[in-house]
């Protein structure tokens, strides 16, 4: 009886969000009338704006991720390794950006940096891609803090520490040589979920106004009909790329060093 | 020691807030020493190796090796090579990775750090195993490339904290063996920290034996186990039995030992009739034989325990427990439990403890 409801409630829930996607795949094939076919799909790719904004968030996506390695992988180590007493307090300062709004978020950007601030980074669209570029990298914070600090709980941070500074090493050297490529799935895992986030996200991106693919695809919902859904299908299937992506690199981690039996 | 000391702690103390864990600690260790630190959990050693190592910075004192002052140097500029009781093994790193990282981050050239991995993986017997990584070796496996990887660098100094503790009894016993062995090789002054009084005794060349903080008492493993300096190395090191004891006759090394009185004994200097004291015994100097100048006393056995080669005999006088170890003979029949016999020992085997 427990297994039937058990399984009940999974079809229950696969049923919830399987349908609204089966429904919006299907009615994305429904451009032409009377026949399933991709010329939703068609038109998309081949709209040059579609092009333009999809490259520009992903190259975003990739500062975004560079920009956060270098930011949360030495800081959640450093609080790891110095500053225990911290990581409370660190760890709600990672989550705040989960319940300010985005939209505060920027306004704030655009008052401290517009152009007649002492840092005007709005006035020139490197300037504000910079902005934007920030904007993100605090919106994916608690995805990527959680992730390595997840990642370095695995390890034992301390010893390993005081193992490569035995033996001469620096900090550069035993957080590049050591601590990355012991939390890389980790630190993988939070660059999938800020790519994610970031070519879907709309509110900087539009008032920054940039050219970045989530207010295209709010664009293209406002005017078509079609094409927003095949643009969903497309953002999912990135999405689902990416989450496949973290279990295939989880595969070649460096595993721990538990010893085999003697 | 009659050379200059290689490896020197002055007066080193440290302080966690308000908790004192090392006490004014001071020692020098010659060049190419091994000196095992053996205390309790919570007595020190751990924090001046760490202090040594560089992971610590004393709250008092100076530490200097080869006549350079290293207190406050930072762990990357000691030339200290390290061992850890959890192996430390980077994950990410082969076996040979891991033995020529510390090379490789001293800026040596490829095929010097190759050779040098291939001298370390035939010093520790695992030259088949260097493309392998951490998690596919065993526990000792694991241990003995952490070995390698800590003197790969040529360190002045070799740092062990407990690196046996989390190993097999078996693997340990052999690993001692080859540590002490390669040690002895390669002449690399040595510190050791421990809990096991059996690893201390054995593989080293002194004992620094430490209670709260404090140094109780350096010398060699014969020292230290025959002529403890205060009751707690007494204790701690080996098994003992102590009688209470009234001093009834310094002159003849006397003392009343509930009915028994006992003459012959190695009393404190200043021992004066009526002072009490504490008469401990190991369990091998006890015999059930007896030999010309023995003292006797009659005791009763409680519990037998059989451990292979040898016999332990728990013994009470009284109230008073005592062990007895015996060689197993299969020729005797065991002891019997409840049955009261002689015991004999000899007095200069007895150990007067005054504190």
């Amino acid at each position: 009886m427990m297994r039937l409801s058990a399984w009940a409630a999974i079809a229950f829930g696969m049923l919830y969000f399987l349908l609204p996607l089966l429904g919006m795949t299907e009615f994305s094939l429904k451009m032409r009338r009377g026949v399933y076919s991709f010329d939703a799909y068609a038109k998309v790719l081949a709209d040059p704006r579609f092009q333009e904004t999809f490259s520009y968030s992903v190259m975003m996506a990739v500062f975004t991720i560079v920009f956060g390695v270098l930011l949360v992988v030495p800081t959640a180590y450093w609080v790891r390794l110095k500053l225990p007493r911290a990581r409370p307090f660190v760890e709600f300062v990672t989550l705040l950006p989960l319940v300010i709004p985005a939209i505060v978020v920027v306004f704030g950007y655009i008052r401290l940096f517009n152009t007649s601030s002492w840092l005007p980074l709005t006035g020139t669209a490197m300037g504000t891609n910079i902005l934007l570029m920030f904007g993100y990298a605090t919106l994916s914070l608690p995805y990527m803090y959680r992730a390595v600090d997840t990642g370095l709980r695995t390890i034992d941070v301390t010893t390993l520490t005081e193992a490569a500074q035995s033996l001469g090493a620096g900090w550069v050297t035993i957080l590049g040589r050591l601590i990355l490529p012991n939390v890389l799935v980790a630190v993988l895992s939070g660059a999938f979920v800020t790519l994610a986030i970031v070519i879907g996200e709309f509110t900087m991106a539009a008032l920054l106004n940039r050219p970045a693919f989530g207010p295209y695809m709010q664009l293209l919902g406002a005017n078509r009909a079609y094409e927003p859904a095949a643009l969903a299908v497309i953002a999912f299937g990135i999405t689902w790329a990416c989450m496949g992506l973290i279990q295939l690199v989880a595969r070649l981690a460096p595993k721990p060093a538990t010893p085999v039996k003697d | 020691m009659t050379e200059a000391p290689y490896l020197s702690i002055n007066g080193i103390s440290k302080s966690f807030g308000t908790m004192q864990v090392v006490r004014n600690a001071d020692i020098e260790i010659g060049r190419g020493e091994f000196v095992s630190f053996l205390g309790p959990s919570g007595c020190g050693k751990t924090t001046i190796l760490r202090m040594v190592a560089g992971f610590e910075t004393p709250s008092a004192g100076s530490i200097s090796i080869d006549g350079r002052d290293v207190t406050y140097l930072k762990p990357s500029q000691r030339n200290i090579g390290m061992v850890f009781q959890s192996y430390a093994l980077f994950p990410n790193l082969t076996v040979a990775g891991n033995i020529g990282f510390g090379l490789r981050v001293a800026g040596e050239s490829r095929a010097g750090i190759d050779q040098r991995v291939k001298e370390m993986l035939a010093l520790i017997g695992l030259p088949q195993l260097a493309d392998r990584f951490p998690w596919q070796l065993s526990g000792g496996q694991q241990q003995r490339v952490a070995l390698a990887r800590a003197i790969a660098p040529r360190p002045s100094v070799l740092l062990l904290d407990e690196p046996l503790s989390a190993l097999d009894a078996k693997i340990r016993v052999s690993l001692r063996e080859e540590i002490r062995a390669i040690q002895q090789d390669l002449g690399i002054t040595t510190i050791f920290v421990t809990h096991d009084q059996e690893e201390a005794l054995s593989m080293s060349d002194r004992v620094m034996v430490m209670n709260q903080g404090r140094i109780e008492q350096i010398g060699t493993p014969a020292d230290i186990y025959n002529h403890p300096n205060t009751s707690f190395v007494a204790a701690f090191v080996g098994t003992l039995s102590q009688l209470e004891a009234t001093v009834t006759d310094p002159s003849r090394g006397e003392a009343q030992v509930g009915e028994a009185r006992i003459s012959g004994l190695r009393l404190p200097q200043q021992a004066k009739p009526g002072d009490t004291l504490r008469l401990a015994l190991r369990p091998e100097s006890l015999r059930r034989d007896h030999r010309e100048g023995d003292q006797t006393l009659e005791a009763r056995i409680q519990s037998v325990n059989f451990l292979g080669a040898v016999i332990r005999i728990k013994l009470v006088i009284g109230a008073v427990p005592l062990s007895l170890d015996t060689f197993n003979d299969p020729t005797r029949p065991p002891p019997v439990t409840g049955q009261t016999i002689k015991v004999h020992f000899a007095p200069q085997t007895v150990l007067a403890l005054t504190d």
